[in-house]
């Protein structure tokens, strides 16, 4: 027990180490990148001197380290209750008690990142879990049911449609979606993010359709072939010969012997999920990060650039712990526990 | 091995077809009679005002600068299969031997190696990747394939990796593993054996997924700016650049598609016969002699999609009511693909807020459709003689949205508030003209000097000089009088709500949402505005603004993108109900006057006499020709005289007299390096570089585009000797010449850094010229000065402008006073709303709805199959 949780301790200062690398490196990046925030902030039209004039009062013209330092120094602070007219503390967000949580202030948006992310993360996490969904259950699924039904016309079938699922660009399935189930059929809203609950539901259909597409694929194709593996495997022939029933083999022991690589699959891709679609999100208008990362890469604004950073590093860094943490259980061979293999073989259980 | 995959039908078919597609990548460039980097303008556009489509001659028609899409199909067939394959290669390879070695030394002493490549995955997967492809993009400068094969191969492994890692852990200890190792196999042996092979089903498929998803990703990497650039075609990038065709051409989007979808049948059949080739134990069913679905099924759809009719446009909601009489109430429902970041008038400068702004801020001074400047919260507005003191009388019973009446100080205050030193005002700089600017705007003064109010209702500005350009400026939204609750300074770190004296004040704006305009009722003009409220919907992209329009969830569509705008002006229908708005800018490209070969006159005018704009209103129906630098919508000199014309036995000349003559018969001579043109991907101006590219072939220029995002784009054209040549043009920030060309052409204009002069031109008479007219007070006199001024820029080419762009505003026949002004937005407080024309269009709604369901019923009846019906449904046959 004690070992399980160094273990993990282990693995989270990894991911810590992970997220703080990244985040320094989306520093330097922004740093380097040609581009001048304070003329995205003026426009292309305005003359040199206001621009000039608008990055000092914007404060862009401080050196790179007094920047870098202040982001991290501010990160996570103590500070008094957060009151918009306190100067120091208005761009914070208080966590628990006197807990600040700071990522600076977005000029484009007029806001406190830590508010726009706030006001983000729980879009793009509806959103990511949808597709998610959608993805593992259709996925698995239909390689489940293709595997089952092996050199058949299904299989045929089902790897005509995985393929098609394959060639198709997200914003190609997103407007063709929208184009059926809006604009002709009118089943869907046609994008936004409804007001009460029934219409947030139905607006989460065709993004999270259009993200899992590719998903639903990519699971169908590994969950056939890792089932038609496991099938032609001695324990599955067993079990069959032991009388279980064709789908108690296909399902309970196949299914689960194939489970490897589609769990490290899909913990990896929640994780990039999270992080939010960009195509999809501008498609459907759907209020996630993702679209609000590519405008702050555009207009090089920084902060905003480096909350996201920080968010979506953070969301890809702890799916890797989740993996770890998940795969032991999956297949116990997959833990770390068991003796190395060099040194004291044994059999199976 | 190999006898039992070649035996394998299913395996031998997909050989099949992606040999078909290597030939057609290899032989079809040089078999085909037309070239994929060349436009023939001379084929005339599709009826629907879509570029051409499918003749004998050209199959599958055009693509939007008409290029023959078979030829350019077999092009991007090379770059996208070679480039797709070799990525992946990498990205498989690499994932397997690096999953391969941590999943072996996992457990052991070597542990530390496992944990250090997991943690590079993790990191590399954590990167930012938008970020980093930008940040190389930019690093490399000029990116090609072997760019672009490192980025997708470098980035591609990560999941393979992990995968793989897992399963050789899984592999590693089952008992055949431990057998082997027991029995003292060595762990090559071992690998060799048992670990690879049962590997290879799951390395087949991430493999054959890997393929699409790589010719996919050279497409977004390209508009990224890190792919191949254009004119180059790619599978991928055809798909994106038939996007705006989808409504009216589907098959120009569904030929590319379709090559993607054959190359990923094709890739997996052979993967499924390779992994049963390897995995010979799980041979479940023999793999008979059957009929290819997948393919037919494909080519099918193919065969519908190229054959079906587009569908027409929807009509209008309801009719006109010409008996019908202005009314007050109703909301209008409006919407727009960008999203305002802010209203505050001291800081918005954007195309985007500027109707929103005339709404909620009403001006001291306006302007007529004639092109003057008029009184507007002023009653009257008087120059002193010596032409340097204006005094402003207030109409008296203006009203702020707050209830507050306006008064001088306001005025005062408000102006004081935009040029407020801590107000990181965009345009501050255009008031310098105002006695004490630079006092003021640096600090050292605590009132602006020139500026002040005598009384309640007379507001006196006093210049340094004179200034013809001083009325105009009071138009603009930064010198709006703003409530006392907006304060007199700007906080960046704390916005205020917007509240003006205009007729609509805000009820509430959702960034990225949409906005809500309430009526004011304390508007100044009486009976004004008619409508209750404008409810405005923000970040809806123009195809979906078009479905709202058609079912009257909008009521104007004031964005109509360019393929829509071809079908509304084809679709008489609509002839009443649709008006042109032009913009206020002008575009064209600009010559570096500092950098070799346009430090060279010559040059210059060789270019400018070379480049035809006139085939560019073929490429798209929201664009005309302009031979000067003045767009036609802002007021100017008379434009009966032509500028710059089309000339190529002068650019040859011309050509000549640099030094490079060029004889166009044999392609010999010319200017010997190629020339890199700056400008920004996935936008009108790539699609002009292009064409100018092939004009200047002409008189033997070799033109090379280099697409950046547009921050760097301005980073980098402002920037002294770094860009040769690139798209420039310039937007009225209020509509009077002075604004054209003292902000780009005068010598005033040129910074080391951020320099608005992108082609560093500096010439003495041109700036005598700009001087005089801008303190020059008969009108006629300043005409002709800029007369001179577009002489001055036609003859010595720093810039060349070639076009202006206008866009179609389709309303539905309810609306009534919508009328595009030609120097305004569209004045919203003359809107009204025709109750009675409105109240129909619903139920109509609803029946067309049911007609439709019933139409497809009555086709599901006549028992054609399945797939048709789907694809004719959707496609809106009946």
């Amino acid at each position: 027990m004690r070992a399980g949780l160094v273990r993990v301790a282990s693995r989270l200062g990894w991911a810590a180490f992970v997220v703080v690398v990244v985040t320094t490196l989306s520093f330097l990046v922004l740093e380097v990148l040609p581009g001048d925030p304070a003329r995205m902030l003026v426009g292309p039209q305005a003359s040199e001197q206001d621009a000039a004039q608008a990055r000092r009062i914007y404060g862009l013209d401080r050196p790179f380290v007094e920047r870098y330092g202040r982001f991290w120094w501010r990160l996570v602070h103590v500070g008094p209750k957060v009151d918009p007219k306190d100067r120091e503390h208005r761009s914070c967000a208080s966590v628990v008690g006197g807990l600040h949580m700071d990522l600076g202030y977005s000029f484009t948006y007029r806001k406190p990142v830590v508010d726009l992310l706030a006001a983000r993360i729980p879009r793009s996490l509806e959103l990511a879990l949808a597709t998610f969904l959608i993805q593992a259950l259709l996925g698995v699924g239909l390689g489940v049911f293709a595997a089952s039904r092996r050199n058949t016309r299904w299989d045929d079938a089902t790897l005509g449609a995985t393929a098609l699922g394959m060639s198709a660009p997200v914003f190609l399935v997103g407007l063709l979606l929208q184009y059926v189930l809006a604009y002709r059929l009118r089943l869907l809203p046609y994008d936004g993010y409804g007001k009460t609950a029934a219409e947030q539901l139905r607006s989460l259909v065709l993004p999270a359709t259009t993200l899992g597409v590719l998903g639903v694929a990519l699971y169908a194709r590994l969950a056939r072939d890792e089932v038609t593996a496991a099938l032609g495997m001695d324990f599955a022939r067993t079990a069959r010969a032991k009388g279980a029933s064709r789908a108690r083999v296909l399902v309970v022991h196949a299914l689960r012997a194939a489970m490897v690589p589609i769990v490290t699959v899909a913990a990896l891709d929640l994780g990039t999920l999270i992080g939010g679609a960009i195509v999809t999100e501008k498609l459907f208008r759907w209020p996630g990060v993702g679209q609000m990362a590519v405008d702050a890469v555009l207009h090089r604004d920084g902060s905003v650039v480096l909350g996201v950073v920080l968010f979506t590093s953070t969301a890809v860094a702890l799916s890797t712990v989740l993996l770890d943490l998940v795969l032991p259980f999956v297949d116990p061979r997959l833990s770390s526990r068991t003796k190395h293999w060099k040194r004291r073989p044994r059999s199976e259980p | 091995m190999l006898a039992r995959f070649l035996r394998d039908h299913s395996a031998r078919l997909g050989l099949i077809v992606l040999g078909a597609l290597v030939v057609f990548a290899l032989l079809g460039p040089l078999v085909w009679p037309f070239d994929a980097l060349t436009s023939d303008f001379t084929m005339s556009r599709d009826p629907i005002g879509a570029p051409p489509g499918s003749t004998w001659t050209h199959p599958l028609g055009t693509d939007s600068l008409f290029r023959d899409l078979v030829a350019r199909l077999a092009s991007g067939a090379r770059l996208s299969l070679g480039l797709a394959s070799a990525a992946t290669a990498i990205a498989v390879a690499l994932g397997a031997g690096l999953g391969i070695g941590a999943g072996l030394c996992e457990g052991g002493p070597l542990a530390f190696v496992d944990g250090a490549l997991m943690r590079l995955v993790d990191a590399l997967r954590a990167l930012p990747f938008l970020l980093f492809i930008t940040a190389i993009g930019a690093a490399v400068g000029r990116p090609d394939a072997g760019t672009m094969l490192l980025v997708l191969g470098l980035t591609g492994w990560t999941v393979t990796a992990r995968i793989v890692r897992d399963k050789t852990l899984q592999i590693k200890k089952r008992d055949f593993v431990l057998a082997a190792r027991a029995l003292g196999g060595g762990t090559v042996h071992v690998v060799r054996k048992h670990v690879l092979p049962n590997l290879i089903g799951t390395l087949l498929v991430v493999g054959s997924v890997s393929i699409g998803q790589m010719i996919l990703a050279e497409a977004v990497l390209s508009y990224l700016t890190l792919g191949t650039q254009p004119p180059q075609p790619s599978w991928g990038r055809m798909l994106h650049e038939a996007e705006p065709l989808m409504a009216t051409q589907l098959v120009k989007v569904a030929a590319p598609g379709f090559a993607i979808l054959l190359t990923v049948l094709a890739t997996s059949r052979i993967s499924e016969g390779l992994r049963d080739a390897f995995e010979p134990r799980d041979r479940g069913g023999v793999r008979g002699r059957r009929v290819p679905f997948d393919l037919l099924i494909a080519a099918g759809v193919l065969v519908l999609v190229a054959l079906a009719r587009p569908p027409k446009i929807a009509g209008p909601v309801g009719a006109e009511r010409a008996e019908a009489v202005p009314v007050r109430g109703g909301t209008l429902r409006l919407a727009m693909s960008v999203n305002p970041r802010t209203l505050d008038p001291a800081l918005a400068y954007d195309e985007a807020t500027a109707p929103i702004e005339a709404l909620l801020f009403a001006r001291l001074a306006t302007w007529d459709a004639e092109g003057h400047v008029v009184p507007e919260l002023a009653e009257r507005i008087d120059l002193s003689e010596d032409g340097t003191i204006y005094t402003f009388t207030l109409r008296q019973n203006v009203r702020f949205h707050d209830g507050a009446e306006l008064s001088a100080a306001d005025v005062v205050r408000s102006l004081e508030r935009t040029l407020h030193p801590k107000t990181p005002c965009p345009a501050a700089s255009h008031y310098a003209s105002i006695k004490g600017f630079e006092a003021f705007r640096g600090g050292k003064a605590k009132r602006l000097e020139g500026l002040r109010a005598s009384g309640e209702r007379t507001v006196i500005v006093e210049l340094a000089a004179r200034d013809a350009t001083f009325l105009p400026l009071m138009t603009l939204s930064f010198a709006a009088p703003v409530c006392p609750s907006m304060g007199s300074t700007v906080d960046t770190q704390a916005p205020v709500t917007p509240c003006g004296a205009g007729p609509f004040r805000l009820a509430s704006f959702e960034p990225e949402s949409g906005l809500r305009l309430v009526r004011h009722d304390g508007y100044y003009k009486p009976g004004k505005p008619y409508l209750d409220a404008i409810e405005w919907l923000a970040n809806v992209l123009p195809r979906t603004q078009r479905y709202r329009f058609e079912d009257a969830s909008i009521d104007v569509l004031r964005e109509v993108s360019s393929g829509d705008s071809a079908r509304y002006l084809a679709d008489e229908r609509w002839s009443a109900l649709r008006a042109w708005s032009t913009k206020k800018a002008t575009n064209g490209f600009f010559l570096n006057t500092e950098m070799a070969p346009f430090d060279s006159v010559a040059m210059r005018r060789a270019v400018a006499a070379a480049v035809d704009p006139s085939v560019l209103p073929r490429v798209s129906t929201d664009i005309a020709e302009n031979d000067r630098v003045l767009p036609p919508s802002v007021p100017g000199p008379d434009r009966g005289r032509r500028m710059r014309t089309h000339d190529l036995g002068r650019a040859l000349a011309e050509m000549a007299r640099a030094g490079y003559p060029f004889d166009p018969a044999t392609g010999k001579g010319g200017y010997p390096h190629a020339i890199d043109y700056i400008t920004v991907p996935d936008s009108f101006q790539q699609q002009e570089a292009e064409v100018y590219a092939q004009q200047l072939a002409k008189i033997g220029i070799r033109l090379r585009l280099r697409l950046v995002p547009f921050a760097s784009y301005l980073a980098e054209v402002s920037r002294r000797r770094t860009t040769v040549m690139g798209s420039t043009g310039w937007g009225a920030d209020f509509p009077d010449p002075s604004n054209f060309f003292e902000s780009v052409l005068s010598s005033a204009a040129i910074h080391d850094e951020g320099s608005l002069n992108v082609a560093f031109f500096s010439n003495a008479e041109l700036d005598r010229v700009l001087a005089e007219a801008h303190t020059e007070s008969s009108h006629a006199k300043r005409m002709a000065l800029y007369e001179r001024a577009e002489e001055i820029v036609r003859d010595l080419a720093p810039w060349v402008p070639a076009t202006v762009s206008r866009s179609l505003e389709v309303r539905q026949p309810y609306v009534h006073g919508y009328t595009p002004h030609p120097i305004l937005p569209v004045p919203l407080a003359d809107v009204w709303l025709d109750p009675g024309g409105r109240d129909g269009p619903t139920a109509a709604r609803g029946g067309a709805f049911q007609g439709r369901m019933l139409g497809g019923a009555a086709m599901r009846g006549a028992g054609r199959g399945v797939l048709a019906q789907a694809a004719l449904r959707a496609w809106g046959q009946p």
